[in-house]
C-alpha cells in the first residue's frame, strides 16, 4: 500500500510538473521584438510568394535601412488562410507583427474594425498621384487614407492568337467563335473560367453584370434588379450552357482554369494576369500561342468590364514600431519595390508609371494594353459589409447560372439581401 | 498534493483514489477548455460583430431565433445531418468488415493493419485536395477507370453537380475514416476471449449466429465509443467541404461548420458563429445522448 | 477454419478489395510523385510514367523545410500522445474499475469538451495562449491537442479496461495486491493492444490537426505536416508533384512504425492469460 502510494504521488508530481512547464519553458515568441536604442525589427505577415521578389525586396530595404531588420511571417498562398490568421490575431490584439498585407476586397472591413493604422498625413497628395485611383479608393476609408495599395489584379480574356485573330467583342460573339473551333486545332473547349462556389465566382459574375451596364450598388444603393443586371447574369448562363465549357467548370478555380489552357485545348479562358507566366512555361503546350484582350461585353454594354482586385500593405493598429513599419511599407510601394515585384515576381503595379517602364515592358510586351483594360476595369463593391453581400450573391447566383433557381428568382433574393445587409429597407 | 506525501494517512479509500486519478485528465482539458467554451456559449446570447464591437449588447436567445427562420440555415443542418448519417453508418459497416478481415487468423492480415493506417496518416487537407483532384472532369483517374470499365461514357463533374457532389464527399470521408473504426473495433474483438467462442461452437451455432449473438454484444462498448467520436467529427466536419466544394454547387454542400465558419471568419459576425456552433455541440450531445441510451446500458 | 479452402477464397477476395480501395489512392499519389512534369495534367490521366523523375522528392527535402515540418509534427503528435494516454490510462482505469460518484459526468464532461467546433473555440484559444506566451510553442498545441486527445483516450481506454475479466482484478486482490499493483501488473499488460491502439488513433488525430496548428504557430520553422504542405501551392501553380511526394514521405514512417509495433496491436494476450 505504502509502495502504491508513493507511486501515485510521483505519477501526479509527474503530470503536474508536464502541466506547468510551458510557463517557464519554450517561449520563442519573446525574441520578436527587442527595441534597443536604433536597431528596431519588424515583422511583416503576407501570404506566401514563391518568386521570391518579395525577399529581393526585402533585402534591398535593409540595405538601404541599414538599423531596420524584416521578418518575414508568410502564410498559405489562400487569401482566407491570411484573413482568418489576421482576423483572429487582430481581433485578440496581437502586436507579433506590424505590417500585413491585405485583399482589397476585405480591406474596407479591417479599415472598419480599426484595426490598421491610419497612414493618411505620411501619404502626401503628389504620391497619391502616382497611383491608380482604383486602388486608392480600396484603401480610403471615411475620406482617410490607410494603407498603400501594394499590386493590382484584373481579369482578363485569354485566347489563342494562333487560332483567332480578332478575339471576341461581345459574349454572344464568343460563343459563335466557340462552337466554329470546337474539333479544329486540336480545340475541344471553347471557354473555361471560374465556376466554383468561392469569391472569384463573384469576380466572374461581376464582370457579366458590369459588362452588360448593369450594378450591385448605384452610388451606394441597391441597383441590382435590373434588367442590365438579369441580361447580364444570362450572358453567363448561356455562356455555361451552351455546350462549350467543360462540365466541371462549376468546380474550377484560377489554377484549375490556367492549367487546362496549358493543355491546349481550350480557345478562350478567363483568369487573372499572373498566369500568362504559367501559360507561357516551357511546360505549356500553347508557350507563345496566347494573346490578351479585354473580356467580351453583354449586348447592352459599351465595353467589357475586368474586376479589380489586389493588395494593400497596412500597419498594425498594435504594432511597437509604428515609424520603421511606415518606412518599409513606402519602400515596399514605391517605385523600386514595386519595379522589383513586377519584375521578379510578375506581381502587376499599382503606379501607373510602371506600366511605361522600359525594362518591365521588354519583360512582358503584354503589359502595355493593361493601363487601358484597368481603366475599364471596375473594383466590386468597396464596403466594410462585403463579405457578406458577397456571401448571398455566391450561393444565389451560383445556383442561378447552374440551372438550380430562375435568375430573376436570385436576384430578388439578393436584392432583399443587401438591403437588410446595407440597412435600405 | 502534500497530503500525499504524509505517511500517516493509512488506507485512501476507493472514491478517493478514484478522484485522484481522474484529477490530473480532468484539470488538464478543464483549464485549457473551459475558457473557450465558456465564452463560446455566452457569445451566443449576445449580438457581437467586430466591425462594430460597441453596437455589441445581450440579445438572449434572438440569434437561434433568427437561425430558426434562417433557410441558409436550415439547409446547412440538413446537409450536415444527410453527410454524418450517410457517412457514419458506411463507416461502421465498412470498419466491421475491416475488423472481421484483420482479427482472423490467416496470413495476409498483416498487410491490412498497416495498409488501414495510409487513408488515416495523410493530413486530412491533404487527402481532400487529392481526392478533388482524382474527382476532376479532365484529368481525374475516377472518369478514367469507370470510362474504361464502361461504366460511364462522357467524363462526370463529380463535384461540379448538386446529385454527385455531396455523395463524392461522403465516399472520400468513409475512405478516410473507415481505419478509425476498424482499428477501434479491432481493439475490441481482441478483447473477446476465445473461450466463449469455442463453448458456442460446441453447442453447434453458425459463424453468422456468433457473430450476432456473441461478437455484436461483446462489441457494443468499443462501439459505443467509436460512434460517438466518429459522429461528434463527421458533424463537425469542415475540412473536406471547404477544400472540394467550398459548400458549392448552389450551396448544396455547405455543412453547419461550413456556415459557422463563413459566419464567424468572413463576416465577423461572432455572436451569430456562436450561435450555430452551440447548435452543433447540442445536436452532438443528442447523438451521443441516444447512443448511449441504445448501446451503453451497461457499459457506462 | 484455416483448412476450409472455400472460406479462405472468400477472405481473399475481400482482402484485394479492401486492400485496392485503401490503397488506391495512396498508389495513385505515389505514381504522381514520380511522373515527369508533362504527364502530370496529360489528359486522359498517363497510368505508367514514361520515365521516373524523383526531383519533386529532391524539392520537398531541400528545397522546401519540409524536415522541419516532420521534426515539430513528431513532437508535437509524439508529446501529445505520451501525454494524454499517460494521465488517461489512470483516470479510466479509475472510471473503469474503482467505485465513486460522478464517473458518468466526467465521461460526459470530457466528451462534451471536444464538442465545440474548433473554429468557434480557436478565437478565445489564441487570446489564452498569447497571454500564457504559448504561441509557436510546441506546448501550446501539446495543451490544445489534449482537450481532444483526452476524451478520446479516456473514453477507449475506459472500454478496453472494461472488456478485461474482473475475476483475474479479483484473484490478485485476494492475494493481496493493492488497486495500484494490479492495475500495473495485471491490467496494464493485458490492456496492451487497447492502449497501442489508442496511442495510434490519437498520435494520428494530433498529426493530421490544421486549424489550430495555422494559427498558434506562424513562425515557419514552428509549423506542423499539415500546415507545411498547405503552404506548398504558390501563387501561381499547384504543385502537384510536390505535395504527393510530401504526402508519401508522411505517410511511410507511420506504416514503418505499424509494422513494427504490429505484435503489440493485435496480441493473443488475452486469451492466454484468462487460461493460464
Amino acid at each position: 500500500m505504502k509502495k502504491a502510494k508513493k507511486i501515485l504521488s510521483w505519477c501526479l508530481a509527474g503530470c503536474l510538473a508536464l502541466g506547468m512547464m510551458p510557463g517557464c519553458a519554450q517561449n520563442q515568441q519573446s525574441e520578436t521584438s527587442s527595441t534597443t536604442v536604433k536597431d528596431v525589427t519588424i515583422t511583416f505577415m503576407r501570404q506566401k510568394d514563391t518568386t521570391n521578389s518579395v525577399t529581393k525586396c526585402v533585402s534591398a530595404f535593409e540595405k538601404a535601412y541599414p538599423h531596420i531588420k524584416v521578418k518575414l511571417l508568410s502564410m498559405p498562398a489562400s487569401s482566407d488562410a491570411l484573413h482568418n490568421t489576421l482576423v483572429t490575431a487582430l481581433a485578440a490584439g496581437d502586436s507579433s507583427f506590424d505590417v500585413m498585407a491585405m485583399d482589397s476586397v476585405w480591406t474596407q472591413e479591417f479599415l472598419d474594425a480599426g484595426w490598421v493604422e491610419s497612414v493618411d498625413s505620411a501619404f502626401t497628395q503628389s504620391e497619391r498621384s502616382k497611383y491608380l485611383s482604383s486602388t486608392l479608393n480600396s484603401v480610403t476609408y471615411n475620406g482617410k487614407v490607410y494603407a498603400y495599395p501594394y499590386f493590382t489584379d484584373c481579369g482578363l480574356l485569354y485566347y489563342r492568337k494562333d487560332i483567332i485573330t480578332t478575339p471576341p467583342k461581345t459574349w454572344d460573339e464568343l460563343i459563335q467563335m466557340s462552337k466554329a473551333n470546337i474539333g479544329k486545332n486540336g480545340i475541344k473547349y471553347g471557354y473555361v473560367m471560374q465556376g466554383a462556389q468561392y469569391e472569384g465566382f463573384v469576380c466572374n459574375v461581376m464582370e457579366f453584370i458590369h459588362g452588360n451596364g448593369g450594378d450591385v450598388l448605384t452610388n451606394g444603393k441597391v441597383s441590382i434588379n435590373t434588367s442590365n443586371v438579369i441580361n447580364g447574369l444570362q450572358d453567363m448562363k448561356n455562356v455555361l450552357s451552351s455546350g462549350i465549357t467543360p462540365a466541371g467548370v462549376n468546380t474550377y478555380k484560377e489554377v484549375d482554369c490556367a492549367q487546362l489552357f496549358t493543355q491546349g485545348e481550350t480557345l478562350f479562358m478567363r483568369d487573372v494576369p499572373k498566369y500568362l507566366s504559367v501559360v507561357n512555361a516551357d511546360t505549356s503546350k500553347v508557350k507563345g500561342k496566347v494573346g490578351i484582350c479585354e473580356l467580351p461585353r453583354g449586348n447592352d454594354g459599351t465595353h467589357g468590364v475586368g474586376n479589380l482586385g489586389g493588395y494593400n500593405m497596412g500597419i498594425n493598429i498594435n504594432s511597437n514600431n509604428k515609424e520603421a513599419a511606415l518606412t518599409f511599407v513606402q519602400y515596399m510601394t514605391g517605385e523600386a519595390g514595386q519595379k522589383v515585384n513586377a519584375l521578379q515576381g510578375g506581381y502587376c503595379p499599382t503606379r501607373s508609371s510602371l506600366y511605361k517602364d522600359e525594362e518591365i515592358l521588354a519583360k512582358y510586351p503584354d503589359w502595355e494594353k493593361f493601363e487601358s483594360i484597368f481603366a475599364d476595369g471596375v473594383p466590386r463593391p468597396l464596403t466594410p459589409k462585403y463579405s457578406k453581400m458577397s456571401d448571398s450573391m455566391q450561393i444565389n447566383f451560383n445556383k442561378a447560372v447552374n440551372g438550380l433557381l430562375p435568375i430573376k428568382t436570385a436576384v430578388e433574393n439578393v436584392e432583399k439581401d443587401l438591403k437588410s445587409i446595407l440597412n435600405q429597407n | 498534493m502534500i497530503s500525499l506525501h504524509k505517511k500517516k494517512t493509512i488506507g485512501v479509500s476507493e472514491a478517493r483514489l478514484g478522484y485522484m486519478l481522474v484529477a490530473p485528465a480532468l484539470f488538464c482539458i478543464l483549464m485549457i477548455a473551459i475558457y473557450p467554451i465558456l465564452k463560446t456559449l455566452s457569445l451566443s446570447l449576445y449580438s457581437m460583430n467586430l466591425q462594430s464591437p460597441s453596437d455589441t449588447k445581450f440579445i438572449g436567445l434572438d440569434n437561434f431565433k433568427t437561425l430558426l427562420s434562417d433557410l441558409r440555415f436550415l439547409s446547412a443542418f440538413w446537409n450536415t445531418i444527410k453527410f454524418t448519417v450517410c457517412s457514419v453508418a458506411f463507416e461502421l459497416c465498412v470498419g466491421m468488415v475491416m475488423a472481421l478481415l484483420m482479427n482472423m487468423k490467416l496470413k495476409g492480415t498483416g498487410v491490412i493493419r498497416a495498409a488501414v493506417l495510409v487513408p488515416w496518416a495523410i493530413p486530412t487537407s491533404v487527402s481532400a485536395l487529392m481526392w478533388m483532384f482524382m474527382y476532376n472532369d479532365q484529368y481525374g483517374v475516377v472518369n478514367d477507370i469507370l470510362t474504361k470499365l464502361g461504366i460511364i461514357s462522357k467524363n462526370v463533374a463529380w463535384l461540379g453537380q448538386a446529385s454527385t457532389a455531396m455523395k463524392a464527399m461522403i465516399f472520400t470521408d468513409v475512405w478516410k475514416t473507415s481505419p478509425f473504426m476498424g482499428l477501434l473495433l479491432l481493439a475490441g474483438l481482441q478483447g473477446i476471449s476465445s473461450d466463449i467462442y469455442e463453448a458456442s461452437a460446441v453447442d453447434g451455432a453458425s459463424k453468422i449466429r456468433q457473430f450476432f449473438s456473441i461478437t455484436l454484444p461483446l462489441l457494443k462498448p468499443t462501439m459505443l465509443v467509436a460512434l460517438i467520436f466518429r459522429t461528434i467529427e463527421a458533424f463537425r466536419v469542415f475540412d473536406i467541404v471547404f477544400v472540394m466544394t467550398g459548400g458549392g454547387p448552389g450551396n448544396s454542400t455547405e455543412t453547419l461548420s461550413l456556415y459557422a465558419y463563413k459566419t464567424i471568419f468572413r463576416n465577423l459576425d461572432f455572436g451569430m458563429g456562436s450561435a450555430v456552433a452551440v447548435v452543433i455541440f447540442l445536436f452532438v450531445l443528442v447523438f451521443a445522448f441516444v447512443y448511449i441510451r441504445v448501446l451503453g446500458k451497461d457499459t457506462l | 477454419m484455416k483448412n476450409n479452402p472455400v472460406k479462405r477464397t472468400i477472405f481473399y477476395i475481400f482482402l484485394v478489395f479492401f486492400l485496392t480501395f485503401i490503397l488506391f489512392p495512396f498508389f495513385w499519389q505515389l505514381l504522381t510523385s514520380v511522373k515527369p512534369i508533362k504527364e502530370l495534367w496529360s489528359i486522359p490521366p498517363t497510368w505508367i510514367p514514361s520515365q521516373i523523375n524523383l526531383s519533386y522528392y529532391e524539392s520537398v527535402f531541400f528545397k522546401r523545410s519540409f524536415t522541419t515540418y516532420l521534426k515539430n509534427s513528431f513532437i508535437v503528435a509524439g508529446c501529445t500522445t505520451a501525454f494524454s494516454l499517460f494521465i488517461t490510462s489512470f483516470a479510466s482505469y479509475a472510471l473503469a474499475r474503482l467505485n465513486f460518484r460522478g464517473k458518468k459526468s466526467i465521461l460526459c464532461l470530457s466528451l462534451s469538451v471536444s464538442m465545440f467546433p474548433a473554429i468557434a473555440i480557436v478565437s478565445p484559444l489564441f487570446l489564452f495562449m498569447r497571454n500564457c506566451h504559448l504561441l509557436n510553442s510546441y506546448w501550446g498545441l501539446i495543451l490544445t491537442y489534449s482537450t481532444f486527445a483526452i476524451p478520446l483516450s479516456l473514453w477507449n481506454l475506459n472500454a478496453y479496461f472494461k472488456q478485461i475479466p474482473l475475476d483475474l482484478e479479483e484473484s490478485a486482490k485476494v492475494d493481496g495486491a493493492t488497486p495500484i499493483q494490479a492495475f500495473l501488473k495485471i491490467i496494464f499488460p493485458l490492456a496492451a493492444p487497447g492502449m497501442f491502439t489508442t496511442a495510434i488513433l490519437t498520435f494520428i488525430a494530433a498529426w493530421n490537426e490544421f486549424f489550430y496548428s495555422l494559427t498558434f504557430n506562424t513562425a515557419d520553422n514552428m509549423r506542423t505536416v499539415p500546415v507545411g504542405i498547405a503552404m506548398f501551392p504558390g501563387d501561381y501553380d499547384m504543385p502537384w508533384g510536390d505535395i504527393s511526394a510530401a504526402s508519401v514521405v508522411v505517410t511511410i514512417p507511420l506504416i514503418i512504425m505499424v509494422l513494427i509495433f504490429q505484435k503489440r496491436i493485435i496480441s493473443g494476450l488475452t486469451a492466454g492469460a484468462v487460461k493460464g
